[in-house]
């Protein structure tokens, strides 16, 4: 496949080099090693509940195994991300932590200090910097900035590049599409013939064997058009008022049919044809391929950051984390032996 | 994969009226008499420093996913992302437009490692701040694009080792990378994108913010932001960048601008033209104006209690009207003293009056309606369960009530409207030529459907079938110029209208009525406006039930009508836009005030705002208390004018008549102007026709003084047998009167760039600053094509 050649040519190529030219990443702090032990991380039984009744409250309904093992999964990492904040020492060195404790102290109250200093250290006497949520989320979401590293400056090779785009042929596909003219009888104008008018011309078509080139003429005006072109049923439902495609869906091809309802009236319809879901040519989704490969390339770095850091700790829970079976209690003690 | 073979569904492209300056796959469906495409033109996402300030963390990507139904997270008031959004219907175009002012700087800002990351303004962007701290960090990142003399990137900037302008540049290739990362090229076309910017000049609270839409991929190399443009925020330095690094740049790079917000520009948004060139240019670079948003509307304004407009007595204008003349803490000023120009209804007629004097209407105004979402949600307009737009800010109801913060009372925001463009595909290309000619309307955020029309259009009736057709045939769509008449007669419009056909869950609502707006000049340069109601009725008695808010009485699921203007006066320059009006529905605000127990239908609505906290007493405003809020509204559209001028083409007669071999076709045709301007001397001025549609397919310069002059009894006729290049007889008779005809004849010639099948053609007269044109849907039959007879 000669993908790569047009690729270079491509507006993409330009995105990339100069993007990682330009902006290069300044060297990171270096991760400290803090002891030989690994830590543990215990997820217990409540915090998995807190977790159900948040989704819950957001969406009105518990979450399905899959979302909630996802639920855990996040929770787990961002936990990773704030242990390695505070092995950098990224809590104790940087201004706006500091600016936030000393907020909390004196919303506490925190007696007749007022020095800042002083009342930073009362607050983290409490225990404050470690649960306060804006500090925690903070320092999660500079980590994470870390953790995605430097954007990419080489453009990926011709085989990444069809083997994605194999991968994924359903992201790139058009779904099902049919061609149809119809000819309309409005509600509005018709009033209580309505139904009576779409059952006569519709006989009168077959009848007479009027083409869908002549028969629109024998209908009112429809302010899209009597030839609606290859349309999905998502734009059909859009054009037509919800239910529409689902009604058009088992119309069979080249003879009239109706009368089908719409939101503003009735539609005797003539299917010309119907096209299933195509895959395009790789020439047409070059650059989107392309692009979409090297955002995920991004975020494959940070999840492997996030993967290497998670593997310092032990994973601790007093219940089954759903959805995930390697999570027993059981396993995840022989993990935490396997990790040393 | 199918065997159904890619043959037969993948068509030759077909022509438009327009050029296909890109490299894509042909749509499939591709309907010559157009269809509507819904857009927003106007996104920010977290690239922007206010967005980024207000904790929005979406990204171009994030935007663009948005409006193709994916879910977004946006931050609840304490900065966690928490909050999931998503749109009830795809849409089916997206312009992301950040600000392009400190783009790089924000990028800097939220990088660890460089030097400006540390930097107090930095820090300050990242801050998940208080409320106390929320102004002071916007004043503090924004005063350069507000503050005389201080126009210039942040001082971190200077920093050794920081570089924004290179950041910038980087930001803005991701910018095109998103946008190109989804944009269908398949003959699907299924979504299009457009790359894009704002520029923010905000000098003293004036709102003079302008977005830029590019057609394609080839944009400028950077964006042009107020801290290049400067000028106090005047637009000409914006054009200037846009004529260099763009339009004049060779690469295919074609852009428009697209101002929004006059209602808070102080008047400044449309000065006087400095001269005809300025106003020609105008004209050229600003087609369109974005007439609806989140920080309302500015169509035109009446004050309920005052019982006064501005310019207007138009009852309607109290709708989603923001109190103030501009941006900040400013009084809200009388209805008396409200800066007119800051209403686009009378910019457009103060237009009408310098084409009069000028011969160019500075002021030619289409319209959109967009979002200015700072979530990344494009077109998110459903009043119900709206979100809001403004990150963390606008969170909860407490933050979507708030009267005490610096930028308004944000119960007079709204969830925004959307651009409507009349397109024969949804492509870039295809999209853009709409965008251009003006085939657009705005909605206040719901998608009824609305056709405009105005021309001879002889014999058309509400029932015929082929309305749309005919109508492109014998007259001008929404946007367009209709010329002049040749006799004292009324040109006709025709509008067609259909209801929003809503989803399953949330129905569309009815359609009340239709009504057009005129704006005119007469000869003493005075300028008037009427509103006529043309279809639907305005005394349906539709309401909407104080309980439930469910719509309560029927209205019409589509409205036509073809109508001619009763006070029409041929010797005047015009313009006639279609006003679509739905049944009432409820507003977001009375939604989410019911929610939180305070009823603005209650007759103790006061009672229950107090007993339920001081923020929520603009729950209560109503017709009764305030100029312009209203529990219940009427959602809207609103169609880009058609402008009618004395001084245009009154008929195209003629065709192209191919010849049996390539290089032998002739073209005829004849020009009837009813008022030749006077300014215009044919010994003086050349004379440029055109004839085109998605190439040129003819152009001749009339060079001045090539026609000979021959005065008969009345007129003066201009000859000319043996003109240069291909024409074979060119003559203009201009009468006293000033009605002319120009006719030409072309020698046997090369005209094979006109498409052999049934699309519109321009034809087009032009003499420096004025240009007047003729557009229809030419016919073509065997051996010719041309407009219709008679």
């Amino acid at each position: 496949m000669r993908l790569l050649r047009g690729l270079v040519r491509a507006p993409v190529t330009h995105f990339v080099l100069l993007g990682g030219a330009l902006f290069l990443f300044a060297s990171a702090r270096p991760a400290a090693v803090r002891s030989p032990a690994p830590d543990t991380i215990v997820l217990g039984a409540d915090d998995v509940e807190r977790l159900r009744r948040e989704w819950a409250a957001q969406y009105g309904v518990p979450p399905d195994p899959v979302q909630e093992h996802r639920l855990v999964e996040t929770a787990l990492d961002e936990e990773v991300l704030h242990r390695q904040a505070l092995a950098l020492g990224i809590d104790r060195e940087d201004p706006l932590v500091r600016k936030r404790l000393v907020q909390l102290a004196r919303f506490l109250d925190a007696g007749p200090l007022e020095d800042e200093d002083e009342l930073q250290r009362a607050v983290r006497a409490l225990g404050l910097d470690r649960t306060d949520l804006i500090v925690r989320r903070y320092l999660v979401q500079a980590v994470r900035l870390l953790a995605a590293g430097p954007r990419a400056s080489r453009l990926p090779s011709e085989a990444a590049v069809a083997a994605y785009f194999d991968e994924h042929r359903g992201e790139f596909t058009a779904p099902p599409r049919q061609r149809m003219t119809h000819v309309y009888l409005s509600a509005e104008s018709r009033g209580a013939a309505l139904e009576r008018d779409a059952a006569r011309l519709l006989d009168r078509l077959r009848r007479e064997g009027i083409t869908p080139t002549a028969a629109p003429s024998l209908g009112d005006p429809f302010v899209r058009g009597a030839d609606i072109a290859l349309n999905s049923d998502a734009v059909l439902d859009r054009t037509f008022g919800p239910g529409f495609a689902a009604a058009v869906a088992a119309v069979p091809e080249r003879s009239w049919t109706g009368p089908v309802r719409s939101a503003y009236g009735l539609h005797l319809v003539w299917v010309h044809e119907r096209v299933s879901a195509r895959v395009p040519q790789p020439p047409a989704v070059l650059s989107r391929v392309v692009l979409r490969l090297l955002r995920e390339h991004r975020d494959a770095r940070t999840r492997a950051v996030i993967a290497g850091l998670r593997k310092r700790y032990a994973i601790r829970t007093d219940s089954e984390i759903p959805g995930d079976p390697s999570r027993s209690p059981s396993l995840l003690a022989k993990q935490a032996d396997a990790a040393e | 994969m199918a065997a159904l073979t890619l043959g037969a569904v993948v068509a030759t492209a077909t022509p438009g009226p327009w050029q296909r300056t890109e490299s894509r796959e042909p749509c499939d469906a591709f309907d010559s008499l157009r269809a509507p495409y819904f857009g927003d033109l106007h996104v920010h996402t977290s690239f922007s420093h206010d967005a980024y300030l207000w904790v929005t963390r979406t990204t171009p990507a994030d935007a663009y996913a948005f409006a193709q139904g994916a879910p977004i997270m946006l931050p609840d008031r304490s900065g966690g992302l928490t909050r999931a959004a998503q749109i009830d219907r795809p849409l089916d175009f997206v312009a992301v437009t950040d600000h392009a002012e400190f783009l790089g700087e924000v990028r800097l800002c939220t990088t660890p490692g460089n030097p400006a990351y540390d930097d107090d303004l930095c820090r300050r962007l990242r801050e998940l701040g208080d409320e106390a701290s929320e102004d002071a960090d916007f004043i503090a990142w924004g005063y350069p694009l507000g503050a005389p003399g201080a126009l210039g990137p942040h001082a971190f900037c200077s920093i050794p080792g920081v570089d924004c302008a290179a950041a910038q540049v980087s930001v803005w290739q991701e910018i095109q990378a998103a946008a190109e990362e989804v944009y269908d090229r398949t003959s699907a076309c299924a979504f299009t994108t457009f790359v894009g910017y704002e520029n923010t000049a905000a000098p003293l609270g004036a709102h003079l913010h302008r977005n830029v839409i590019f057609r394609n991929a080839h944009v400028s190399a950077t964006p042009a932001s107020y801290l290049q443009t400067a000028a106090d925020g005047a637009a000409q330095p914006l054009w200037g960048a846009l004529e260099q690094d763009c339009l004049g740049a060779g690469t295919g790079c074609d852009a428009l601008v697209i101002p929004h917000n006059s209602n808070l520009a102080g008047g400044l948004k449309w000065p006087d033209p400095i001269d005809a060139a300025d106003a020609r240019r105008r004209q050229l670079r600003e087609p369109l104006v974005e007439i609806f948003q989140h920080k309302g509307g500015s169509e035109c304004r009446f004050d309920r209690l005052a019982r006064l407009g501005v310019g207007t007595v138009d009852e309607l204008c109290a709708f989603e009207q923001d109190p103030r003349a501009l941006q900040g803490p400013w009084p809200f000023p009388p209805i008396t003293t409200y800066p007119r120009r800051n209403m686009v209804r009378e910019t457009l007629k103060d237009g009408l009056a310098f084409e009069q004097q000028l011969g160019a209407n500075p002021f030619r105004l289409g319209f959109v309606g967009s979002t200015d979402t700072h979530n990344g949600t494009s077109g998110n307009t459903a009043e119900r369960g709206w979100p809001g737009h403004q990150g963390y800010a606008d969170s909860d109801a407490e933050g979507q009530l708030d009267a005490e913060q610096f930028d308004a009372h944000r119960i007079r925001f709204n969830p925004g409207g959307l651009a409507v463009a009349w397109a024969e595909e949804n492509s870039r290309d295809a999209v853009f030529a709409a965008l251009a000619r003006r085939e657009t309307y705005a909605t206040s955020g719901t998608r009824p459907v609305v056709r405009f029309f105005a021309g001879e259009l002889p014999g058309l009736q509400c029932g015929d079938a082929n309305f749309v057709e005919r109508a492109y045939q014998r007259g001008t769509p929404m946007g367009g110029e209709l010329g002049a008449v040749r006799g004292q007669r009324s040109p006709r419009f025709a509008v067609l209208a259909m209801k929003d056909p809503g989803t399953a869950s949330q129905p569309g609502a009815d359609l009340q009525r239709v009504q057009i707006v005129k704006g005119w000049v007469d000869a003493d340069g005075q300028t008037h406006e009427q509103v006529f109601d043309v279809a639907g009725n305005a005394e349906n008695g539709a309401t909407v039930d104080p309980v439930t808010c469910t719509p309560m009485g029927s209205g019409a699921r589509e409205l036509c009508v073809v109508w001619r203007d009763p006070t029409f006066d041929a010797a005047q320059h015009a313009f006639y836009y279609a006003r679509l009006l739905e049944n009432p529905t409820c507003r977001w605000s009375t939604l989410v005030c019911k929610a939180e127990g305070v009823d603005p239908f209650a007759a103790d609505c006061a009672a229950q705002a107090a007993a339920r906290g001081p923020v929520f007493a603009d729950c209560c405003l109503d017709e009764s208390n305030d100029p312009f809020l209203s529990p219940a509204v009427q959602e809207r559209a609103w169609t880009s004018p058609i402008w009618y001028r004395p001084d245009g083409i009154a008929a195209v007669r003629g065709a192209v008549r191919f010849g049996t071999t390539p290089g032998r076709d002739v073209l005829r045709l004849a020009l009837r102007l009813r008022k030749f301007p006077t300014f215009l001397d044919p010994t003086r001025s050349d004379l440029t026709l055109r004839v085109t549609d998605d190439d040129e397919i003819f152009a001749y310069t009339i060079p001045a003084g090539a026609l000979h002059a021959v005065r008969d009894a009345r007129c003066s006729t201009w000859g000319g047998e043996d003109v240069p290049g291909n024409v074979a007889m060119v003559s203009l008779r201009i009468c006293p009167d000033r009605h002319a005809v120009l006719k030409i004849r072309t020698v046997p010639t090369d005209l094979g760039r006109a498409d052999r099948s049934d699309h519109t053609v321009t034809v087009s007269l032009a003499s420096a600053h004025y240009e007047v044109t003729h557009t229809r849907r030419w016919h073509a039959r065997q051996k010719a094509l041309g407009p219709l007879k008679r």
